[in-house]
């Protein structure tokens, strides 16, 4: 030490010259140095489920939503629309944005007479004018479950502009060119803006304002206090230059190494200063003791660094421990606050002894002005005293409180929430945070969740099964809006041909498929030449536990229900009992999924055992016999077929075509006619001259007639299914009935289809060999989505709480038995602060203060300052006792003295972090007032429960007891005799 | 040059009527052609040049083509399908698609007055398209409805010069108001010799580029000139349509019955 301080001394002039010069060049860079916010880039890059989340993104056009919500009184006026387009048309220039989903921009598919509309919902030039053409799109938007909740809330005052922010992209910066488009065109809609775009630029605006009032703040209190110590300028100056210069050095540095700014690491100028200055005043007051006029200046500080500079090592190197047990931190933001903390420490340290001695030897010595500092100690020397009395008549009772707060963190850590969502970073009352609520309530949440599907997206049967898994996505509790290709197609069919179902063949799924390829949306819902789909649905919840919750059951459904492998036959074409088996196990598919849609749609009384029973005891659709009336809705539909331009024999004579009925009646009344039979009837009734040129036109007549009649059978099936269903249900909420019969007549659908999934084991071998060019279906489910993440995050964050903790103290551990040279004397002197991490606990779960990934820090952090007070108060204890005086009057001059200092220190660090009470970022505010906490725990440890078990064991490290025991003897009842030393 | 200034004024006052008649149209076309004879050198003006094009485009009769198409995304990914394209003068043409092989029979039957019919084999079903989607894309391709379906080019849009080089006439066409279409503008090269367009330049709505149509390879098949290689480039998606013209017949005198409902379900 003393060559140290020799080598400072002797090249005091280079040091400050190397300084100065360093400090420029990292303010320089600090000028640089920028924010992100961005939750992604704060995971490993490496891990799985991160690579496959930006897969996923890179795939379909982006995995990050930004939303901007227009509230006003009814959104379906011309202004408020003609804006909506105007925002839609500018965010979609925007290169940042893949796809934006409005109300003037989102693909709707409409029933028109014989036909289908399938285009905008609103375009551009047909924004509707007049009243009338307002309500009735009003009326028709809200209807559809595609928009009502998704894109305009229920009450229809407000709406969503959802936009599509492509992976790789600075998402900041599209959310502020979102928002400066936003104001570029005023309107009376109250606007708020959503997700995790808008969320990141409200975080980086608040992480800089905080920036740049509360170092200014810390800085100030720190001059305050440290005014209030020294009293004089360069006291102030001299402590606050050295960490105001290692903070500059260590933000320089990172922007150097290629760093930005974290919500974590932006907490470290604040910490630095609250902590940094430690080191400073510990060698200016060593310095002063021994300042004076006489003597030579440089021997001075040459003897203050000799004397204090391993103490300031010791307790900086310590510190420095706490903040790298970060290292094995799972997040990539929480390793760097690790490094760059303990450098930063390490950086306050090194100045302090090297940059202040400098300085000072520059300055002109000044008389020590100790008198006031005398009088301002009596009253806390006192309150030491009372201490000293305390611990020496309580040693047992201190102890027991010590393993009092042990068993209360038992009961307290289990009960520790947690929470990582970006929301909880807000004020209650900010505007994001607002935003986020307004979303959960109306439109079901802002966060997406995506699972994947892997396999021939085509296949009839993978296209079923996964709308048949959105089905059970819809009765998740905080679940909402699944969308898939699959809803498309459902969807399509729906509008086409009156059933929401996917087809039965490929060819028809192709057939709708085809009418809606190219179409944007499509690039959201398909990747990979079709070999992969995406479901994606909205979280309502952003409760870190809800959302796990949700994680958790999709996992589950996903292991547990994934279908055995099926080949998607014909039924017609298999023996009997193969038949029969397929025609059960769809049965048994069907009941499943109406039970769901009964739950989503809350419709009471259908189980599904009662269900099964209905669908099974249905006939076929081919064999029954038609009623009166039914027999003459299908020849009502011959008629008008007849009448059409797509009637494929043309006949002009309206006898001819009841004739032709008349002959058609008998045979479709009882069963299903086959075409031979129809064109017979055909042939017979209707005149040569009708077909003469087109001699094909009697089979295609046939052929329509035939399907005409099997469409109808069908219906009829179906529909007495569904009525018979929804007449089985207790209860059907008015509100949801129409959608209600709409999904389960769509369900019975797969109840009259000529194909089944039917598992491959069950057909016969010299069967199955027949069918080779059948596959059997295979798909694999992956789920992927910012909930993953969250939930990756959230156990990370108890991952990262446990693994830096362990690190911490098994090297803070190892340190002071080293120092003490005594395996006992590492353990008692790490009480204090563990107690202190658990009280932590104890109130965190007592303010019912989540961890999160500002919090998790706060157990290493406290350990690392806290232990300092530990090391300098046995160290001191140690010295008092080995120089022979009492355990007592070891512990009272102790107190009085380092014990005091404590106080102090503790009292000052506390008092920076509490700053952090005043910024606008939660966990910050958390963290402020929690580290604050824990440095008036841990001082207290320091001088209560350190000597309390110091006392009461007895440990051989501190000294001989039994040597004072002796001496005690002589001098019982002086428990409460006042050894107090006057200086 | 002040008949020449009617005829354009004119041309413009009849395409915002809210139909122009087959038999208006011929007066235009006979004014434009008395306009053309009194001119002196070979300036024409932009209607005439539009007209000029439109007459190229419907000089046959009939036409049937069977054609390839590629659909190239922005990753370079590419779709192929084969269809055939009946057409019928200006206003009728039925587009049916031969391959991939589970969409092979889906027909589109476009008629007058933006009548439009889907055929789908699937379901032995047709079904009226809305005259709304004419401004949507035609089946994952990079042409609307509207540009498979027409080349009403004098009945839809307002021409005006914006150039003439040695080669080219560069037409500007702004869509009439009741023409319905999305696009806010477009810009024609109109080759001298063949009086096709070589490249037209769609703008959306906000104006900005939209679309490059390119259309070479002109070979003259049965006395008309017809372009092989059409390609259609969606720049704001960096979506591409080519069509390769394979077998292009004339004048085989379609009956009107091909045209109808019927036979689009005929396949």
């Amino acid at each position: 030490m003393t060559k140290l301080a020799y080598w400072i001394v002797r090249n005091r002039l280079p040091l400050l010259i190397g300084v100065t010069l360093l400090t420029i060049f990292f303010a320089y860079q600090l000028t640089k140095l920028r924010i992100d916010s961005d939750v992604l880039n704060y995971l490993p890059q490496d891990d799985p489920v991160v690579q496959l989340f930006r897969e996923v993104g890179d795939k379909y056009g982006g995995s990050s939503l930004a939303v901007v919500a227009l509230e006003t009184e009814d959104v379906f006026k011309p202004r408020t629309l003609a804006r909506i387009d105007s925002l839609t048309t500018r965010f979609h220039d925007l290169p940042e944005i893949s796809q934006v989903t409005s109300l003037t921009d989102v693909l709707d598919i409409k029933k028109i007479p014989d036909g289908i509309e399938v285009g905008k919902l609103i375009s551009s030039s047909g924004i509707p004018q007049t009243p009338e053409d307002l309500r009735a799109l009003r009326e028709y938007t809200l209807s559809k479950e595609m928009y009502r909740g998704n894109i305009v809330s229920a009450d229809g005052r407000t709406t969503l502009l959802v936009a599509r922010v492509r992976d790789g992209v600075d998402k900041t910066e599209v959310a502020t060119k979102m928002r400066e488009i936003v104001e570029s065109m005023s309107g009376e809609e109250t606007i708020y803006y959503g997700g995790i775009p808008f969320q990141m630029l409200f975080l980086t605006d608040i992480i800089t304002r905080d920036l740049v009032r509360l170092v200014p703040l810390v800085a100030l209190l720190l001059a305050a206090v440290l005014f209030f110590s020294f009293h004089r300028l360069q006291g102030v100056l001299l402590p606050l230059g050295a960490v105001l210069v290692s903070t500059i050095w260590t933000l320089g540095l990172m922007r150097w190494v290629g760093l930005d700014l974290t919500i974590v690491t932006a907490a470290i100028p604040v910490l630095l200063i609250a902590i940094g200055s430690a080191y400073g005043i510990h060698l200016l007051s060593t310095y002063k003791e021994t300042e004076g006029p006489d003597g030579d200046k440089l021997d001075h500080i040459r003897r203050s660094i000799a004397a204090i500079g391993l103490p300031i090592i010791l307790t900086g190197v310590t510190t420095m421990v706490g903040f790298l047990a970060f290292l094995f931190s799972y997040l990539t933001m929480t390793r760097e606050f690790g490094i760059f903390a303990s450098l930063g420490v390490l950086l306050a340290m090194a100045l302090s002894i090297t940059l202040i001695p400098a300085i000072l030897s520059y300055l002109p010595s000044q008389r020590p002005r100790m008198k006031a500092e005398e009088q301002r100690s009596n009253w806390v020397t006192r309150v030491m005293d009372v201490i000293a009395d305390l611990v020496l008549a309580h040693e047992k009772l201190i102890v027991v409180g010590g393993l009092l707060v042990v068993a209360g963190s038992l009961v307290a850590i289990p009960q520790l929430q947690r929470e990582v969502n970006m929301k909880d970073y807000f004020k209650p009352d900010s505007k994001i945070r607002q935003a986020e609520e307004m979303m959960e309530a109306s439109f079901g949440g802002a966060i997406p969740i995506q699972i994947l599907v892997n396999g021939d997206i085509k296949d009839p049967l993978v296209l079923k099964e996964m709308f048949r898994f959105e089905k059970y996505l819809r009765t998740i509790p905080n679940l909402t809006h699944p969308q898939s290709v699959a809803d498309l197609i459902a969807e399509l069919n729906e509008q086409m041909f009156g059933r929401r179902a996917i087809p039965d063949t490929r060819e028809g799924v192709a057939n709708l498929w085809f009418f809606v390829e190219g179409n944007e949306v499509m690039n959201q819902l398909v990747a990979d030449n079709d070999t992969q789909a995406m479901i994606q649905a909205k979280i309502g919840t952003v409760n870190t536990a809800r959302l796990i919750a949700v994680v958790d059951s999709i996992d589950h459904h996903l292991a547990t229900a994934a279908p055995p492998q099926l080949l998607w036959l014909n039924l017609d074409t298999l023996p009997t009992l193969v038949r029969r088996e397929a025609e059960s196990r769809r049965a048994a598919d069907v009941a499943r999924v109406v039970v769901l849609d009964a739950e989503h749609h809350g419709v009471e009384g259908l189980n599904f055992d009662e269900v099964l029973l209905a669908v099974t005891a249905a006939g076929s659709a081919s064999d029954h016999r038609l009623t009166t009336e039914q027999t003459e809705i299908v020849s009502g539909a011959i008629v008008d077929y007849f009448g059409s331009d797509a009637a494929d024999l043309p006949i002009d004579s309206d006898s001819i075509v009841s004739d032709v009925v008349t002959g058609l009646e008998p045979l479709f009344a009882d069963s299903l006619p086959g075409e031979a039979s129809i064109g017979a009837v055909l042939r017979e009734r209707v005149p040569p001259s009708a077909y003469a040129d087109d001699p094909e036109a009697m089979e295609y007549a046939a052929s329509a007639l035939r399907g005409i009649v099997r469409e109808y059978r069908r219906t009829v099936c179906v529909d007495g299914l569904t009525d018979n269903l929804i007449g089985m249900a207790t209860h059907v909420p008015e509100a949801a009935a129409r959608s209600f019969r709409t999904d389960i007549q769509g369900d019975m659908w797969a109840l009259v289809e000529d194909h089944a999934g039917v598992a491959s084991e069950s057909i016969p071998p010299a069967m199955l060999s027949q069918l080779s060019a059948t596959d059997p279906v295979a798909t694999t489910t992956l789920q992927t989505g910012m909930p993953i993440i969250f939930k990756r995050l959230d156990r990370s964050v108890v991952q990262s709480q446990a693994a830096s903790l362990v690190a911490a103290f098994l090297v803070l551990f190892i340190l002071l038995a080293v120092r003490f040279r005594s395996f006992t004397g590492g353990l008692i002197s790490l009480t204090p602060v563990v107690a202190t991490v658990l009280c932590n606990f104890i109130l965190m779960a007592v303010l019912g203060i989540p961890l999160d990934v500002v919090t998790v820090l706060i157990g290493s952090v406290a350990g690392g300052i806290g232990i300092d007070y530990t090391i300098h108060f046995l160290a001191r204890f140690q010295k008092e006792f080995k120089e022979g005086t009492s355990e007592r009057d070891a512990l009272r001059v102790t107190l009085e003295t380092t014990g005091k200092a404590i106080i102090i220190n503790a009292t000052a660090v506390a008092v920076g972090f509490l700053v952090l009470i005043l910024g606008d970022i939660v966990p910050m505010q958390r963290f402020g007032f929690l580290i604050a906490a824990t440095m008036v725990t841990s001082a207290l440890g320091a001088i209560t429960l350190l000597p309390a078990l110091v006392l009461l064991t007895k440990a051989r490290f501190i000294g001989e007891f039994d040597r004072v025991a002796k001496r005690l003897n002589h001098n019982l009842g002086g428990l409460r005799i006042s050894t107090r030393r006057r200086p | 040059m002040s008949l020449v200034e009617s005829v354009r004024s004119r041309g413009k006052d009849a395409s915002k009527r809210v139909d122009i008649s087959g038999c208006s149209r011929s007066i235009v076309l006979a004014v434009l052609v008395l306009a053309a004879a009194t001119q002196t050198a070979g300036a024409m003006a932009p209607l005439e040049v539009l007209q000029a094009v439109e007459d190229t485009l419907n000089a046959p009769a009939d036409r049937e083509v069977h054609l390839s198409m590629i659909l190239i995304d922005a990753e370079g990914g590419k779709k192929t399908r084969e269809l055939s394209i009946l057409q019928k003068g200006k206003d009728k043409r039925l587009i049916r698609f031969l391959s991939p092989a589970d969409v092979r029979g889906v027909g589109f039957l476009a008629l007058e007055d933006d009548l439009m019919y889907i055929y789908m084999p699937a379901f032995a079903k047709v079904r009226r398209i809305a005259s709304h989607v004419k401004n949507e894309n035609f089946m994952g391709t990079d042409f609307t409805y509207d540009d498979m379906a027409q080349t009403d080019y004098v009945k839809n849009y307002t021409p005006s010069l914006r150039e003439e080089t040695d080669n080219h006439y560069v037409l500007e066409l702004v869509p009439n108001e009741e023409s319905e279409i999305d696009y806010s503008r477009l810009v024609m090269w109109v080759d001298k010799t063949t009086m096709l367009p070589d490249k037209v330049e769609f703008y959306d709505r906000p104006g900005l580029l939209l679309k490059i149509m390119t259309q070479t390879d002109v070979r003259r098949i049965d006395g008309y000139l017809t372009p092989h290689h059409i390609k259609m480039e969606d720049v704001q998606d960096k979506h591409k349509t080519i069509m390769d013209l394979e077998d292009v017949v004339h004048d085989q005198s379609i009956p009107d019955k091909q045209f109808t409902q019927r036979y689009l379900k005929r396949f």
